[in-house]
């Protein structure tokens, strides 16, 4: 640890949300997986996953996965840009469209929730 | 004016453990850090050690860590800063004393980027190699490097592997690869182009917040990379 800076937290934050989705690729794999066990098993595992615990770590997903897109396209612009001169304005615009990104997600992802048609199994 | 200085103490020959010594002395409005280290060796203890030379932020030497940042003694001004001062080496060198620190592998890392102009063009007989201002311009913010280590020894990849060469050593090829005179990449590949050369740095940008004279060696490791890409293509 030298600073805390923009460009210190960036790259931390860039290391963490790294693992997290990693560790996520991996349940992600786990879950669909599944389907080679037969169409109720899958839906077994679906039910379990639709629990409020789940979708509020999705909302989570979200953010990890977006924080790792943006600061990724701020890297991106530092090695081929003049990214260099200008990360730590670079870091906050990015982070503003994130955080505009994140909430439209969970507007969409709150409205599903409660919307009818996902309520009840289409028989 | 009374300062308080805590001023990092270590005797590897005697001590177990570093300690902390703190000195209060009358000081001067226009003094720099490096002007109260004096004082303090000069008149106060004269065992504290460190590195100066030229006292104008020109060599290099007295880089140290000054209240948490990485700064030149000699540019520092005692005026600049509130309270406690408290001085410290530079992370990640081994200390040989109190705030001297051992910079071998530093400049060790900078002979392996041949950080001096390479020209297989016989040079006029008339006149020197000369260069455009335009070519010449292109290498602002890259000779301003004193070598003071300051980046380095700021950085995450080099604390974790000291082959890593570093911000400075970086800059310094560069500022070289750069130069419209110099014909030396191929010589200097080796060892920009391996595991511990460009594509180690994480553009973490503590380099850049470390350096005293406001360089900015990510650009010029990017700008390597960038370089040794359209090399290859």
């Amino acid at each position: 640890m030298y600073r805390f800076h923009t460009g210190y937290v960036a790259w931390l934050l860039n290391r963490i949300s790294g693992i997290l989705i990693i560790f996520y690729l991996a349940a992600h794999v786990w879950v669909t997986h599944h389907l080679s066990h037969g169409a109720e098993t899958y839906a077994q595992v679906m039910a379990f996953l639709s629990s409020p615990l789940f979708k509020l770590l999705e909302i989570g997903l979200i953010g990890v996965v977006l924080y790792h897109l943006m600061n990724g396209i701020r890297i991106i612009l530092v090695d081929f840009g003049k990214g260099a001169w200008m990360q730590k304005r670079l870091f906050w615009i990015l982070m503003a469209i994130g955080v505009l990104l994140f909430v439209i997600c969970i507007w969409e992802l709150v409205g599903s929730l409660f919307a009818p048609a996902h309520a009840a199994p289409l028989h | 004016m009374q300062r308080t200085f805590r001023i990092f103490r270590f005797n590897p020959a005697e001590d177990q453990e570093p300690r902390y010594e703190t000195f209060t002395i009358e000081v001067q409005e226009s003094w720099t850090i490096l002007d109260a280290l004096n004082e303090i060796k000069w008149r106060h203890d004269g065992t504290l050690t460190y590195r100066r030379s030229c006292r104008h932020g020109i060599c290099g030497s007295c880089a140290m860590m000054i209240n948490g940042v990485n700064d030149l003694a000699c540019e520092k001004q005692v005026a600049q800063i509130r309270g406690t001062i408290t001085i410290e080496p530079l992370k990640s060198f081994p200390i040989v004393r109190d705030l001297l620190v051992d910079q071998e592998r530093f400049f060790e890392n900078l002979r392996l980027v041949k950080p001096w102009l390479i020209a297989r063009t016989p040079p006029p007989t008339d006149k020197e190699r000369l260069q455009s201002p335009e070519a010449r311009k292109l290498l602002d913010g890259t000779w301003q490097c004193i070598l003071c280590g300051a980046c380095t020894s700021s950085c995450p990849v080099f604390w974790d592997n000291d082959n890593f060469l570093g911000p400075a050593a970086l800059l310094k090829a560069f500022r070289y690869v750069a130069d419209s005179r110099d014909e030396g990449l191929d010589a200097r590949l080796e060892a920009l182009d391996s595991k511990y050369g460009v594509w180690r740095c994480h553009t973490v940008f503590n380099c850049v917040e470390a350096c005293p004279k406001a360089l900015n060696p990510t650009d010029g490791i990017v700008q390597l990379r960038r370089r040794l890409i359209s090399e290859k293509l």
